[in-house]
């Protein structure tokens, strides 16, 4: 059953590679931005949200004074 | 042929719904416990006799088939279908022995709204509720928008050699998280508790500054974090966020509420470090295009509206709204009497293409979702190269989601359909509202916030409705929760397994003969 | 009886023409130095009955100088009533405002009592009239349009109001419900909430009300409380330009209709019966499908 959900899982990801893609990673061809904790993983996250809500004002307040 | 469900089959189905609902008389238990440890006893006596209830029932049909044998991919699809459902039909119970629900059908329609993370109600007099009731409530968003299936499959609840992929999938669970499925259901668990437990403290902080009472600050604090990554959209309160009138618990409840739309896939990749997958990804780049772009078409049909078209109203309002809609949380700080006197036609519109197209998948976020938008968009790529360039050349378009992938037909397929499905569900279920007598707009923007799961009403849901609209609202808020999907694949097969076949018919005939 | 002469001399000599002239028998033909044509006492006498004997003596002028006060006496006189009949005027129209005015604030004022039927606008708007009507005023002051309402008005309809009601001063009444949450920006206000006594949906309403008042409730509605029953007047705001969009009731007055109070939720232990029986029973039933189970083995 392990093997069937393993390659049911790896089908699913990338056909010729399959669970191994999971694990490891097989994509090198560029340079992955590694952050050293989970905590600073999610901080990450919640900061680029924080920042995209900001965004979001702004498009408010230039196409509020563009409508006049 | 349709395949067709034997008598075992019935069996087999009702011993794994007994399963799940005995596994659910814990959900009764949380509001049992907060009813004795407030000293409600009213509650306290209603939610034991549900708990009673949901171990009688469940068991009883597991007496059905006392040992079952390993569920097959028709059966895992039906279970999962009915699981919403029949649980639902139980939850309903102790709230309708409450006072707050003029029939049973309201009390069943807020437990379906609940269960399948809507946010409409039906609810009476919700600011004299107990802590209990609405404990319940929020459990229910809980367990309904971490999958009743994913809880029982965290909790090994179907055995170790059952049919796991298959009912996570009928879920409506897109993808899997980590390879082993029941890893996967406790991942999603975990993070759901750290979201919540992360978000309730500074809710709870702010709240206290107001001069809420800390029980109640700190109470109203887990239901909205609850609510908000959950994206079911229940507020302890009629006026939902707008009683808190605190622009700080809006933002709060925004970023919560985009955690909660984020596909679950990407978290264990955050966690890992790999933060290039979430920026990378085509949903997260499809959703963020669309918000900026829907937001400034928001803030434009507004600024024609007689009211509401001042900068500070809109900076307060406009994000939210969007945000809410988009996510389907169904948080409102535009009340359903603004929504239909002082939101223009246009921006009414706005906010109901917006809970239409959803949030992410694999999220608890509803609608048709910015994974399938994005897949469409991109075979619309497709189709265009092909046309283009000659036709032997081998066109191929990819995407990523944790890795490059290829663009294929049957994704593409999946993707259209489910698509389509969505637009008929939201069209019968306007229609269903012009044949009530509502206005044509409003009947569309509540037919979108029940199929979608979205739950911004404009004041169509409540209590008094038509019993009619509320059945067809409920069956359009399970047919969303199911993606549509699993829902119609069960309808047809308990159809197609009720009806005789052609020469169990014409033997009948004959024998009538 | 013998009548008086007619004084012709006094249509003789140069006045004698000037009073001709001023009673129109002089033309402008006519001498200007006074001579009077052989026409002019023909046309004076034209004037006068034929009764009237010449003979008799009457004494035809005034002095100068008393005429002259006179005359002068009859402008001022006239001047002083034109100028009194607009202040007049004015004067009338501020009394029969002022009491209309006192007329609906004396129908506003509680008797805190939530069921009164008075409607101060109607009682107004009938003072306003009567007196417009005996003043000739057209303009009834009541209907100008920088005059704001003051009527009762139900939560169930501000929940429902459309911009109609944007603007306008309402008093309602309804149970505080919630909590008293204090605005970050403005230490001197809070929120509160009152609902629909009825129950039947959920119709609120926020106030914004001065911490002072706000003091005065005691009891905030929630499950086993029935809180205080208030009565709120203030400006009701569709779209608040103040508070970033939100509908509320800006409160300048509260009125406490009835105190709040406890809603006992006594333990009864004999409804816990069917749920222990409802457990009881499914329990039971486990232990047979463990039983079946184990048997099954």
């Amino acid at each position: 059953m392990y093997d069937r959900v393993m390659l049911n899982a790896g089908s699913f990801l990338h056909p010729p590679v399959g669970g191994a893609y999971i694990m490891g990673g097989m994509d090198r061809r560029r340079k992955k931005t590694q952050v050293s904790t989970p905590l600073l993983g999610m901080g990450v996250i919640v900061a680029s949200i924080l920042v995209f809500i900001v965004l979001m004002n702004l498009v408010v307040v230039v196409v509020r004074l563009v409508m006049g | 042929m349709w395949p067709r469900f034997s008598f075992n089959d019935f069996r087999t189905i009702a011993h794994y719904l007994g399963v799940l609902i005995v596994c659910f008389a814990v959900a009764p238990g949380v509001p049992f416990v907060t009813a004795l440890l407030l000293q409600e006893w009213e509650p306290a006596s209603r939610y034991l006799l549900t708990v009673g209830i949901c171990l009688t029932i469940g068991t009883a049909m597991r007496l059905l088939m006392p040992t079952p044998s390993r569920l097959n991919r028709q059966q895992a699809m039906a279970v999962t279908g009915l699981a919403w459902i029949v649980l639902a039909l139980i939850a309903a119970i102790p709230l309708a022995m409450s006072n707050h629900y003029n029939t049973y059908t309201d009390a069943l329609f807020d437990c379906v709204s609940g269960l399948t993370t809507t946010g409409a109600t039906c609810v009476t007099n919700i600011d004299h509720m107990s802590m209990a009731d609405n404990m319940f409530r929020f459990v229910m968003h809980f367990v309904g928008g971490m999958g009743l299936v994913v809880v029982a499959l965290s909790l090994g609840l179907f055995g170790r050699r059952s049919s796991d992929a298959s009912l996570y999938a009928s879920e409506g669970r897109s993808e899997h998280v980590v390879p082993n499925v029941v890893q996967t259901t406790r991942f999603i668990a975990r993070m759901a508790v750290t979201v919540i437990l992360c978000a309730l403290v500074p809710i709870f902080l702010v709240l206290l500054v107001t001069g809420m009472e800390p029980l109640r600050a700190f109470l109203h604090g887990l239901w909205l974090s609850i609510s908000a990554f959950m994206t079911g959209g229940f507020s302890p309160m009629s006026t939902s966020v707008m009683y808190y009138h605190s622009a700080v618990v809006e933002t709060l409840l925004m970023v919560v509420m985009l955690l909660g739309s984020i596909n679950f896939a990407l978290y264990p990749e955050i966690r890992r470090g790999r933060t290039d997958h979430f920026f990378h990804d085509l949903e997260i780049r499809t959703g963020a295009m669309w918000l900026l772009l829907m937001t400034a078409v928001l803030v434009a049909t507004l600024a024609s509206a007689p009211l509401f078209n001042d900068l500070p109203e809109m900076l307060r309002n406009c994000a939210f709204m969007i945000v809410s809609a988009a996510s389907t949380t169904g948080f409102q700080t535009v009340s359903a009497n603004q929504l239909t006197t002082t939101f223009s036609s246009g921006a009414f519109l706005v906010l109901a293409i917006v809970m239409a197209v959803g949030g992410g998948a694999g999220a608890t976020s509803g609608g048709i979702k910015f994974h399938r938008v994005g897949i469409i968009w991109k075979s619309f790529v497709s189709t265009v190269k092909s046309a283009l360039f000659p036709a032997s050349a081998r066109v191929v378009v990819d995407y990523h989601h944790i890795g490059r992938r290829q663009l294929r037909p049957e994704v593409s397929r999946e993707a259209l359909t489910v698509f389509t499905l969505y637009v008929i569900t939201y069209v019968i279920g306007t229609l269903a509202g012009l044949a009530y007598g509502y206005d044509a707009m409003t009947a569309l923007f509540e037919s979108v916030a029940m199929a979608s799961n979205g739950g911004i009403s404009a004041g169509i849901s409540g209590a008094g409705m038509p019993l009619g609209l509320e059945i067809i609202y409920i069956l359009q808020m399970w047919a969303g929760r199911l993606e549509f999907v699993t829902l119609m694949a069960l309808i047809v097969e308990i159809v197609v397994s009720i009806t005789p076949d052609r020469e169990t018919f014409s033997r009948l005939l004959n024998r009538g003969k | 009886m013998p009548t008086k002469p007619f004084p012709t001399k006094l249509f003789q000599g140069r006045k004698g023409a000037a009073r001709m002239r001023a009673f129109g028998l002089l033309g402008a033909h006519d001498s200007a130095s006074g001579r009077i044509s052989d026409s002019a006492p023909s046309r004076a006498h034209a004037l006068v009955p034929a009764q009237v004997p010449t003979s008799a003596p009457v004494r035809t002028s005034a002095p100068a100088s008393s005429r002259a006060h006179a005359l002068a006496f009859a402008l001022v006189l006239g001047l002083a009533l034109l100028l009194c009949a607009p202040c007049c005027a004015w004067a009338e129209e501020d009394g029969a405002a002022a009491e209309s005015g006192n007329t609906s604030s004396a129908a506003a004022e509680p008797g805190d009592n939530a069921s009164s039927e008075v409607t101060p606008e109607g009682t107004g708007r009938s003072a306003g009239s009567s007196s417009a009507a005996n003043d000739e005023n057209l303009v009834d002051p009541q209907l100008l349009p920088d005059s704001s309402f003051i009527y009762d008005t139900s939560i169930v309809d501000l929940s429902q109001a459309d911009s109609y009601y944007d603007g306008q001063t309402v008093r309602v009444t309804g149970e505080v419900v919630g909590d008293r949450r204090q605005t970050l920006s403005d230490r001197d206000h809070c929120w509160i909430t009152i609902t629909d006594p009825a129950y039947d949906i959920n119709n609120t309403v926020e106030i914004f009300m001065p911490d002072e008042q706000a003091d005065r409730i005691d009891t905030y509605g929630a499950y086993g409380r029935i809180g205080t029953i208030v009565s709120v007047q203030g400006t009701f705001h569709l779209v608040c330009p103040e508070h970033d969009g939100a509908s509320d009731v800006h409160a300048t007055s509260m009125s406490i209709s009835s105190r709040g109070r406890e809603v006992k939720d006594a333990f009864e232990p004999m409804s816990f019966v069917p749920g222990l029986a409802a457990v009881g029973v499914g329990l039971l039933l486990m232990l047979a499908l463990w039983y079946l189970r184990e048997r099954g083995r």
